[in-house]
């Protein structure tokens, strides 16, 4: 799926190379507009190709040097602490769920605390290198998947591995702690949303040259986002109703 | 382009690295122009063809720095251009690097225009 930047003289790898190497760099989306738009006027003009007169797009980025937008690099963090409260408030509410309909108290086993822990110091990891971690994902596809999949297999067998009992938890109190994150994931997620929507927007405005055209499934995730680990909680605990 | 129709056109690229600069703010003295008409400008005037990959960054420069405005105007037809004028500090700028940039040439022009022995210390023959 190519990205719709509005420049019909620039080919649309080319404009989409350069709007990510842009975004990754984090600057921010007006500028990202108006150097789109630039290079869409010159090319119009010249009867050139974008690579023919610019050259490399991801060169030419880091050629412009155009500053970061202070706002838009700690907003990774906040995501990444949002999503942390989401995933923890999920499987909390899950199993204290669960634990609450068998009228059972929640086991604590040494997988689930070193499970945590890696979580916690992953999260450290992917904050320290968000840039470089971004350029992997948004150059090779598989890097996603890898990002994806590695972990979760890696969550998956050490919850397996350490199934030895630490402690008990009683479950309506887990029950309520996982709820209580899960508001609290959502609440950073909307105001996240509000304060670092950052549209790439030409200087002409919404449908000018150089602004990105959002699809519907982009805008329909976008208002879906904040309420994704609420959604899945429930969607989850719906078998455990039906046990 | 309707351009390249001084000198030779192809001047080797770090000499054109050095002179681009005071040129272009040259150019953007004579009043508000934009990327592709400066670029047709220094073509013009004989510097070849100055690539979109060397003048935008130069230009982007310029306004980070507080030495040039932009204002987007609609094109002829096409898409709208962002044209650029000398701010008071460009305009400083401008007369800084003009003057400079003329005291190295006639520096130059007046080294490589001497008798190349008049001054200079010799190895002695062995």
């Amino acid at each position: 799926m190519m990205l719709n930047t509005h420049t019909p003289h620039v080919e649309p790898d080319w404009a989409e190379a350069f709007l990510l190497e842009l975004r990754v760099r984090g600057v921010s989306g007006r500028r990202i507009g108006a150097a789109l738009a630039e290079v869409d006027a010159h090319c119009a003009e010249a009867g050139e190709s974008a690579r023919e007169a610019f050259g490399d797009p991801e060169t030419y980025a880091s050629a412009l040097a155009l500053p970061a937008s202070p706002e838009r690099l700690p907003s990774w963090r906040g995501e990444l602490v949002s999503s942390a409260f989401g995933l923890g408030g999920m499987l909390t509410t899950l199993v204290g769920f669960g634990a609450w309909q068998t009228d059972t108290r929640v086991t604590v086993t040494t997988g689930a605390v070193a499970t945590v822990g890696l979580v916690m110091a992953g999260s450290a990891l992917i904050a320290r290198y968000a840039e470089p971690l971004l350029r992997a994902v948004v150059r090779r596809w598989w890097v996603a998947g890898a990002l994806a999949v590695v972990p979760m297999g890696l969550f998956v067998a050490v919850l397996v591995a350490g199934s030895q009992s630490l402690f008990t938890l009683p479950a309506v109190p887990t029950l309520a702690g996982g709820l209580l994150m899960l508001v609290v994931n959502t609440a950073l997620a909307l105001r996240e949303r509000d304060t670092v929507d950052d549209p790439v927007v030409g200087p002409e405005g919404d449908s000018g040259p150089g602004s990105l055209e959002d699809g519907a499934l982009m805008r329909g995730l976008a208002r879906l986002g904040p309420w994704l680990f609420p959604l899945l909680t429930v969607l989850m605990a719906i078998p455990l109703l039906l046990v | 382009m309707d351009a390249e129709q001084g000198r030779a056109p192809s001047w080797p690229a770090e000499w054109l690295r050095g002179a681009v600069g005071v040129c272009t703010l040259h150019v953007i003295a004579g009043g508000p122009t934009y990327g592709y008409a400066i670029a047709n400008d220094l073509a013009r005037a004989g510097l070849g063809p100055v690539k979109g990959g060397t003048l935008y960054p130069l230009l982007a420069r310029l306004e980070e720095a507080g030495l040039v405005e932009v204002e987007w105007r609609a094109g002829d037809g096409g898409p709208g251009r962002k044209f650029y004028t000398l701010t008071e500090a460009g305009r400083l700028e401008h007369e800084r690097q003009t003057s400079e940039w003329l005291d190295f040439t006639a520096l130059t022009r007046t080294l490589i225009t001497s008798r190349a022995a008049a001054g200079t210390i010799r190895k002695e023959p062995s």
